[in-house]
């Protein structure tokens, strides 16, 4: 036979048609589909995100679990950093999804609405979620099913460097009732007395979290529970001039001033004494205050007392979800209830998923903490009595809208375009992106 | 530079002389002096970050980001140990495996894409020239291209958390890169050598293993150099393909250390930074020696 | 050696028709082709294969996590909309036609300089090609972060002479910018292959010249260019695929987030977020397309326009 270009092109084409078709088959084996989902072979699959120092802590407390249930092998892996969920994503798409795994505030109702988590529910005989408070237990509900348990609980607030604000001779500013307005005079005093060596603070103007609490001291939010917009360009444009005013004022750097090399304690400027004031997550505050030398104070959101509504929330710093095919959901039921009410193991993993969800579990751990852990706590504890605004899962497509927020905030911070402006496009891309979810 | 030369050479008398290169027959030493001292200043300004980099792996934490000088005032050699075994396994255990990957991958590539470029370059067959179009296609194909469909196929095939699906490619010519330097570097080669192998009753395969491969060994020597550099600073593909972490590569570790929760130590970084970048540059001063020596014999003269 | 070229390679016994002779030779002479050639069709397979469903996925929508739906040209159309999209591909060509011609003038350059037979060759060699070993790695773009921070080296030096400047990697003016010194930097590696063929270059051409009155200058523009066309060419080409390809550079040094102001959304990058954050794996694939027909269309501008000025030794 010879090789003429034509039919090895049609030779090519039907090979590659073939191939093509076994392929898409593999991608086509969905959850739902299939009702064997992953074969069994015996192993539970644990994933989460986080270093090696939480790694461990993890690892030994599923060792501890196989103590008692020598029957269940666990596989593990981990990754820090956005390369979690990516991979995750992959691991999904071709079939190979992980058992039991973390998943994020903003991814949730990404992978639940595609039907590819388990509702808990099912499981309920397995796992145990009564001693959680129902905000908590909420919080990863959808539509009436459980996808997610809340694997810690945490909050923003605001923290300030008091060891600074003393040696500057400024006066502290009581956090339960302090304004905005407040803050940013306070701020500006900072950066005066300190010759410009200290600024004042920073307003995280392009971060979603904190524009959800602002736009819930005005009576919106940032979605609703079916998850469509809920605010108006006015309050985000709000928003946006009172970070120009603190910029004018002298309360905090222009946009280029100062550099974020990290989310880490120890490379914030508020750790690095570059800011005197700013949002922490509150179960960080003992990593914070250590980076600080122990000046630090911590407390609620400026403008929280004067508001129409409270704007901060209890939050999950994670949730723990189950997928949809996995061949032994029985068995890792029984690894998550390990993980969210038993107290030895929740004391191996300690703070760094954030104040356990089990408040019994929670309270057990208490004698055990550090200072600085028991203040975080506390103030969690403290959080969770006032009346607050219950979390919702993030809506799909929320990812998209933080990053755009960022954007935007960035170009009206290097004065490209006006604060309207950036309100308009915010509304539009929320309007855009979360409305087709 | 060129001007410089110029105008302080215009009235020397020429006279050919055994000398290393043609120019240097015109040279005053004002010019060698100012060419190096171009080049040593060009040399510092390139060579300084590094040694920044270097000698920040050294300085105690709180330095780092105080000073330019790229001697540390107070040696702190605690990044170096602390960081070796902060992660799950020591940190040798990823130097070793990316060091059989990297070997591997470099035998794949010398083979499969030796074998292409050859018949590319020497060989006639009917579809040469679409065939090696559609090589030279896939020099532009984006990775993102193949991303998902290739995860799934090596799913299916049940080679996840294996070293397969990073290797079996440089096994199978993928690399259209290395397949182009060789064909440029096979074409260069007067076809005269063929002609005379034949007579002599060499058939393509004697030709091939007798003429073209010693002839390319500089063409070989850079692709060897250029896998290897590639293969220890991959990132995705291992990030794919790779669960247990006794399998992690260096670029997999090293970003273990730059997570975004908990307090990350850029001395930490930096140390370990050193260290995998430390067995490239070894690698290349090593290959380097080789490189010269190729491209010396390839004088067809 | 010397060759004569006389002798015609006897390969068939001469009772066989002349027809059936050639036609035989010709396998025979395909066949060699093939053999060598076993590996790279594996190749093709493992390659081929994932690029046709990928131009498949282009015209669905795929969220990785259910199965893809076919939509037609829906993904074409929104990416005629889509101004992100066109800002990612401004930030693209801006950073390959700036970036591509410096670090190959720098790397002919410095190769011209060292190739005057200096003594220390080797360690120069090795001092500039360093970097480009380095410069795609995580590790490298963190220190090129820190380099140009608001308290790194760059600011400090400047501070010596007086001059106030901010972060350059947080300024969207300046992000780019950033990223183009990081690249150039890298220009050892063309720089190598440049040294590697002006070696190649025989001396006698120089000489010749010289001879007939040539001066420095015109020797570089009439000898040494089109002796060492072909591998400009090469280093071109592919310095030109890559750098449209950028991906590393940008997502390290923006933290993902293509910032500031998305000064620093390379197209691949854009690409990522669209396919891994925003689950719209079937955008991503057409956006991959769209990337794929772009290169192909520079590269066949290059390889239309190298008669022109590509000089081959046959």
């Amino acid at each position: 036979m010879t090789f003429t270009l034509k039919r090895t092109t049609t030779a090519g084409i039907l090979t590659v048609m073939g191939a093509t078709a076994l392929v898409g088959c593999g991608i086509g084996d969905k959850p739902g589909e299939a009702a064997t989902g992953d074969e069994s072979d015996g192993s539970i699959d644990v994933v989460w995100k986080g270093d090696a120092d939480r790694a461990a802590s993890i690892q030994e407390a599923l060792d501890l679990f196989n103590e008692s249930h020598p029957d269940v092998t666990i596989t593990t892996d981990y990754q820090s950093g956005s390369e979690y969920m990516q991979k995750m994503s992959i691991r999904f798409a071709s079939g190979d999804a992980p058992d039991l795994m973390r998943q994020e505030r903003e991814t949730l109702r990404d992978y639940s609405d595609r039907g590819t988590l388990l509702d808990l529910n099912e499981v309920s005989d397995v796992l145990d979620l009564s001693a959680l408070s129902e905000t908590v237990r909420d919080a990863g509900v959808v539509d009436g099913k459980q996808f997610g348990v809340p694997g810690g609980i945490t909050s923003f607030s605001y923290a300030i460097r008091a060891d600074i604000l003393d040696e500057y001779g400024v006066e502290v500013p009581d956090m339960e009732t302090w304004t905005w307005d407040d803050l940013l005079q306070t701020a500006a005093e900072v950066t005066e007395a300190s010759g410009g060596e200290v600024w004042g603070t920073e307003i995280p103007v392009g971060e979603i979290s904190n524009l959800g609490i602002w736009l819930r001291q005005h009576g919106e939010d940032l979605w609703d529970a079916e998850g469509n917009p809920a605010f108006t360009a006015g309050t985000v444009e709000a928003w946006f001039d009172m970070y120009l005013e603190a910029v004018d004022m002298g309360a905090q750097p222009a946009a280029d001033q100062l550099d974020q090399l990290g989310a880490a304690a120890d490379q914030s400027t508020l750790g690095q004494g570059l800011v005197a004031i700013n949002s922490i997550p509150t179960n960080s505050f003992a990593v914070f205050n250590d980076v600080s030398g122990g000046g630090l104070e911590m407390g609620y959101y400026p403008g929280e007392s004067q508001a129409e509504q409270r704007g901060q929330q209890v939050i999950p710093s994670l949730y723990w979800s189950i997928s949809a095919t996995s061949a032994d959901p029985e068995a890792s039921a029984e690894v998550l209830d390990f993980l969210i009410n038993d107290p030895e193991g929740a004391a191996i993993i300690g703070s760094t998923h954030g104040q356990p969800a089990n408040p019994d579990v929670s309270a057990a751990m208490a004698d055990d903490l550090t200072e600085d852990d028991k203040i975080a706590f506390d103030e969690i504890l403290d959080l969770s009595e006032l009346d607050l605004a219950a979390p919702v899962p993030d809506p799909a497509g929320s990812a998209a809208l933080r990053d755009e927020l960022a954007s935007i905030a960035d170009q009206v911070k290097f004065g490209q375009i006006t604060s309207a402006e950036g309100a308009e496009q915010f509304v539009e891309v929320a309007e855009s992106t979360l409305g087709s979810a | 530079m060129a001007t410089i030369t110029e105008r302080l050479t215009v009235r020397k008398p020429r006279r050919r002389r055994a000398v290393e290169s043609f120019d240097e027959m015109h040279v005053k030493p004002w010019t060698r002096f100012a060419r190096h001292l171009i080049v040593i200043a060009i040399g510092a300004i390139m060579m300084y970050p590094l040694l920044w980099l270097l000698a920040a792996s050294f300085k105690p934490d709180s330095d780092i980001f105080g000073s330019l000088s790229i001697w540390p005032s107070e040696w702190d050699f605690s990044h170096y140990t602390d960081a070796w075994t902060a992660l799950e396994k020591p940190f040798q255990v990823f130097l070793l495996n990316s060091l059989l990957l990297a070997v591997l991958s470099i035998v794949g590539n010398l083979i499969s894409c030796g074998m292409a470029a050859y018949a590319f370059s020497r060989l006639d067959f009917r579809g040469r020239k679409f065939m090696f179009a559609l090589m030279l296609s896939t020099l532009m194909l984006p990775s993102q291209v193949l991303l998902v469909p290739q995860y799934v196929i090596f799913a299916q095939l049940g080679w996840l958390n294996t070293y397969l699906p990073l290797l079996v490619p440089t096994f199978l010519a993928t690399n259209a890169f290395f397949i182009f330097l060789m064909v440029q570097f096979m074409r260069a080669l007067p076809r005269e050598l063929d002609d005379a192998a034949r007579i002599d009753g060499c058939g393509s395969f004697g030709i091939f293993f007798r003429i073209i491969v010693p002839l390319c060994m500089p063409a070989f020597a850079t692709t060897a150099i250029f896998t290897f550099i590639g293969s220890w600073n991959e990132f995705f593909g291992p990030l794919l393909y790779l669960t247990n972490q006794d399998l992690y590569t260096v670029p997999l570790a090293l970003k273990q250390f730059m997570n975004t929760e908990g307090q990350s130590s850029w001395g930490q970084i930096f140390a370990m930074s050193v260290v995998s970048l430390a067995p490239v540059v070894g690698f290349f001063l090593a290959g380097q020696k080789y490189l010269i020596n190729g491209i010396a014999t390839t004088g067809l003269k | 050696m010397t060759v004569t070229g006389e002798a015609r390679p006897r390969l068939e016994p001469p009772t066989v028709l002349p027809t059936e002779r050639s036609r035989k030779r010709r396998r025979r002479r395909d066949l060699a082709g093939y053999i060598f050639l076993l590996p790279w069709f594996g190749g093709v397979l493992l390659t081929f294969v994932p690029f046709c469903i990928s131009l498949y996925l282009a015209f669905t929508d795929y969220d990785l996590l259910t199965p893809p739906t076919f939509t037609g040209l829906d993904n074409i159309t929104q990416m005629l909309n889509d101004t992100r999209l066109h800002n990612s591909l401004v930030v693209t060509f801006t950073y390959t036609f700036v970036s591509v011609p410096l670090s190959l003038a720098a790397a002919l350059g410095v190769a011209v300089l060292l190739n005057r037979g200096m003594r220390g060759l080797p360690l120069y060699r090795s001092i500039f090609y360093l970097p480009s070993l380095l410069g795609g790695s995580v590790a490298i773009v963190m220190l090129w972060r820190a380099i140009f921070g608001a308290d790194g080296i760059v600011n400090h030096v400047l501070g010596l002479f007086g001059v106030e400047a901010g972060s350059w990697i947080q300024n969207p003016d300046t992000a780019m910018g950033v990223l183009i010194s990081l690249q150039v930097w890298t220009f050892g590696s063309p720089m190598v292959i440049f040294l590697a063929a002006l070696r190649q270059v025989p001396q006698e051409l120089y000489e010749a010249a010289a001879v007939d009155g040539a001066r420095k200058w015109r020797r570089f523009v009439s000898i040494t260019m089109p002796m060492i066309s072909p591998v400009i060419f090469f280093n071109l080409v592919l310095s030109l695929i890559g750098a449209l390809q950028t991906f590393t550079q940008g997502f390290v040094m923006s933290n993902g987030t293509g910032g500031p102001a998305g000064s620093t959304m390379f197209y691949n990058l854009y690409l990522y977020q669209q396919g891994f954050t925003n689950f719209n794996m079937g955008y991503a694939s057409a956006m991959a397309w769209l990337l794929l027909l772009i290169i192909a269309a520079f590269t066949g501008i290059n390889f239309f326009a190298q008669k022109y000025w590509v000089h081959y030794e046959s």
